[in-house]
C-alpha cells in the first residue's frame, strides 16, 4: 500500500476554512490546537488508515499556518506561525510517511520569510531549535546565515550549535536510509534526488569534519550560552563530541553494568567473544 | 529481532538491550513479558545514558573484541543487519576454534 499522501491541489494561500474575520492570533491559536491534536494523534494511532488521516490534517495545517503569516506579514503573530510551519513541516518528514517535496514548500516558503523579515528578531532562537531538527538544503542554508549574521550573540550560538546537529544528524540518517531503499525514495521525494545524490557523493570523514569543527567552535565561542532543555552549550556539545569521537565505528565499546530485567547483575564485557547486537530502546 | 535471539543459540552472537525508560509504573520484566520481548536487557541507568546519549531505538554491533563495528540511529533495514552480524560471527568463530 503505497504511503504517499497528495494534497488536494486546492490547500493554499486562496483557500481557507476559517473565517478571515478572525484576528490572526484567534486563526494562530486555533491552527496550533489542530496540530497538536493532529501530531498527538499521529503517535497514539491504532490503525494505518488513522494515522494517515492525522498526517493529512498536519499537512494541510502547515499549509494553513504558512498563508496566515504570508498573508499577515506585519502581525506581531507572524514570526510565531513561520517558526510553527517549520515545526509542523519537520514533524512530518522526521515523525510520517509524508512523502510530498517539490518547490515553493511551506517549509522553504517559512524560511525564506524568515530570513528576508526576521533576521534581527533577538527571539530567531526559537526558530533556529526548530529548524534544527531538519534535514533540508533550506534548513541547512538557514543556519549557516543565522549563525553568521545574527546581531545577538545568544541567536548567532544556538545557530552555531543547532548547524552541528543537523549536520551530524544528517550524517546518520543517510547512513540509516543506505540500508533502506524504501526510505532513499521518500527523502529523493522530500528533498530532491540531486540534492541526496551531493550528499551521498561526499565522503563521511569529511562531513565528520565539518560537523565537529562546528562543535568545537560551538563550545568554544559560545560555551556559556543556555539552550531550553538542554543545559549550556558547552554541556550539549561535551555530550555530543564525546558521543562522536568514543561511540563511533572502530572504537572499543566503553563498559556498560547494571542489571538485567531479573535484576541479575552483568556487565557488557562478559560477552566478549561472542558479537553483541547492544540495542537502546524505549517503548510505549 | 526475535529471529536474531533465536540464532543466540547456536552461534557466538548476543542481542542485549538497554531500557531508556526511566519512569515506570510497571517493572522492566513485567514490561517485556507483556510485549513478549525475548532478549535480556539493562535496566535503566542514568549514568550510562550520560555517556551514550542515545536516541532511541538505536543500534551498536560490537565484535568479538570488544570494538564498534556498526552503528545505526533509526530503524535500521533487516538485510544490512544481518550481513553485518554475519560478517562478524564469521570473524569469531575460527578464532575460537584456536
Amino acid at each position: 500500500m503505497s504511503l504517499l499522501l497528495l494534497l488536494p491541489v486546492s490547500v493554499g494561500a486562496q483557500e481557507l476554512p476559517q473565517t478571515l474575520a478572525d484576528s490572526p492570533a484567534k486563526r494562530f491559536d486555533d491552527l496550533n490546537k489542530r496540530f497538536n491534536k493532529a501530531a498527538n494523534g499521529i503517535w497514539n494511532a491504532k490503525t494505518i488508515e488513522d494515522r494517515k488521516q492525522r498526517t493529512t490534517e498536519v499537512a494541510v495545517v502547515t499549509h494553513e499556518l504558512i498563508a496566515l503569516a504570508e498573508q499577515n506579514p506585519s502581525d506581531p503573530t507572524a514570526f510565531s506561525a513561520l517558526v510553527a510551519t517549520c515545526n509542523a513541516a519537520i514533524s512530518l518528514e522526521n515523525n510520517t510517511a509524508y512523502a510530498v517535496g517539490g518547490k515553493n514548500t511551506p517549509e522553504q516558503r517559512a524560511i525564506a520569510q524568515l530570513l528576508r523579515n526576521h533576521l534581527q528578531n533577538e527571539q530567531l532562537d526559537t526558530a533556529c531549535i526548530r529548524i534544527g531538527g531538519g534535514f533540508s538544503r533550506e534548513c541547512e542554508q538557514f543556519l549557516r546565515r543565522v549563525s553568521r549574521e545574527s546581531p545577538h550573540r545568544n541567536v548567532r550560538g544556538t545557530a552555531c550549535l543547532k548547524l552541528a546537529q543537523l549536520l551530524y544528524a544528517r550524517a546518520q540518517r543517510l547512513a540509516l536510509i543506505a540500508t533502506r531503499p524504501d526510505r532513499a525514495k521518500r527523502y529523493e521525494s522530500l528533498f530532491g534526488k540531486a540534492f541526496l545524490d551531493s550528499l551521498r557523493r561526499r565522503e563521511p570523514a569529511d562531513a565528520a569534519g565539518e560537523y565537529v569543527a562546528l562543535y568545537e567552535q560551538a563550545a568554544r565561542e559560545y560555551g556559556d550560552i543556555a539552550i531550553p532543555y538542554q543545559g549550556t552549550v558547552a554541556e550539549q556539545v561535551a555530550l555530543e563530541l564525546n558521543e562522536i569521537r568514543r561511540l563511533a565505528v572502530g572504537k572499543p565499546a566503553p563498559e556498560i553494568k547494571g542489571e538485567d530485567q531479573q535484576g541479575t547483575p552483568f556487565k557488557l564485557s562478559d560477552y566478549r567473544g561472542k558479537v553483541v547486537l547492544l540495542y537502546f530502546w524505549q517503548h510505549g | 529481532m526475535r529471529s536474531l535471539v533465536l540464532k543466540e543459540q547456536k552461534q557466538p552472537l548476543a542481542v542485549v538491550g538497554f531500557s531508556v525508560n526511566d519512569r515506570e509504573s510497571k517493572t522492566l520484566a513485567e514490561v517485556m513479558r507483556q510485549a513478549e520481548l525475548p532478549w535480556r536487557s539493562f535496566k535503566f541507568e542514568s549514568e550510562v545514558i550520560r555517556q551514550w546519549n542515545p536516541s532511541t531505538p538505536t543500534f551498536y554491533v560490537i565484535d568479538a573484541r570488544g570494538v564498534i563495528r556498526n552503528k545505526w540511529v533509526g530503524g535500521v533495514g533487516a538485510r544490512a543487519m544481518d550481513d553485518a552480524l554475519e560478517k562478524l560471527i564469521r570473524e569469531a568463530v575460527p578464532a575460537q576454534k584456536k
